[in-house]
């Protein structure tokens, strides 16, 4: 997620209610339809259940609630973008993201990471950068606060 | 790897999780627990056994206390000397080929210091099952028993 300024990077944008979340897509293993979610007794708030991917479960969580954001309402456009195990994490940890609608590819060539002063996330560990995306701002996640709050 | 344990599934109000059948104390009809007069906490009622009384707690399909669940028999894991039923609607033992569980690992912090609930996943007709953890299962029973 440390991509070097003035790095060509290819990369995820996924909309989440009005924001932008974005990832390197060398961090995601494929983008599917929600399919039937079922609750994980027990979770915290921000996790939203799991689903069936090729043959295992994979766990849910909703970024936006991690960010103090209501949870988005799955609806017929929702996609999940499931992605790698973190560094660290054993080769079958695979977890997924809710997007409100279709994910998109992209390419950055110059990644400028906006002052975070001015940023309403500044003091959030779960964002890593904010960024500028043409006209648009797109939120880096904190893989590393993500992992520890994942694997406590 | 796949593990190709044997499994309880266990139906509590209408939700289906699976629990190692190697896990499993015993197993007990409704009938032969001694019903408490007005449930306490999660605890409906005790199994006797050598002097010490193994509690029975009643959950809803989200593993929360709920008195008014439907349940028909109550499973006990744990340990002899603290061993916890939960109350289930029904609970059938999976043939051996048919149940092909992968690990599972639940993101955000477990419920107790026992660890997590869940450890494994069976994909059941493209729907999740989890399977449930002896340990974890045994620590969260036991700290809502001792809540009640």
């Amino acid at each position: 997620m440390n991509q070097p300024v003035g790095q060509r990077v290819h990369i995820l944008q996924i909309p989440i209610r009005s924001m932008m979340v974005v990832v390197p897509i060398s961090n995601t293993a494929e983008v599917t339809n929600v399919g039937e979610l079922v609750s994980i007794p027990c979770s915290p708030a921000w996790v939203q259940g799991a689903v069936a991917w090729r043959g295992r479960a994979i766990p849910l969580f909703a970024f936006e609630s991690l960010l103090g954001k209501p949870i988005s309402p799955i609806s017929s456009r929702s996609k999940v973008v499931i992605f790698n195990p973190l560094t660290g994490r054993k080769d079958w940890e695979f977890f997924g993201m809710l997007a409100t609608s279709e994910p998109h590819p992209g390419v950055v060539d110059n990644i400028e990471p906006l002052t975070m002063a001015t940023s309403e996330f500044a003091s959030n560990p779960y964002v890593a950068a904010e960024i500028r995306l043409q006209a648009k701002r797109g939120l880096i996640p904190n893989l590393d606060t993500l992992a520890r709050v994942f694997y406590l | 790897m796949a593990d190709t344990n044997q499994y309880l599934r266990l139906t509590l109000a209408d939700r289906n999780f699976l629990l190692p059948s190697t896990a499993s104390l015993a197993i007990e009809q409704k009938e032969s627990i001694q019903m408490g007069a007005l449930p306490r906490g999660s605890i409906i009622g005790h199994r006797n056994v050598s002097g010490s009384k193994w509690p029975v707690l009643s959950l809803s399909s989200e593993l929360q206390g709920d008195t008014s669940a439907a349940w028909t028999r109550a499973v006990f894991v744990g340990n002899a000397i603290h061993a916890v039923g939960i109350a289930v609607n029904e609970v059938m033992l999976l043939p051996r080929q048919d149940t092909v569980v992968e690990p599972f690992n639940p993101v955000g912090p477990p419920p107790t210091s026992a660890g997590h609930i869940f450890s494994g996943a069976w994909i059941h007709e493209g729907r999740v099952v989890l399977v449930l953890d002896p340990k974890g299962l045994s620590g969260y029973l036991q700290t809502l028993a001792e809540g009640s």
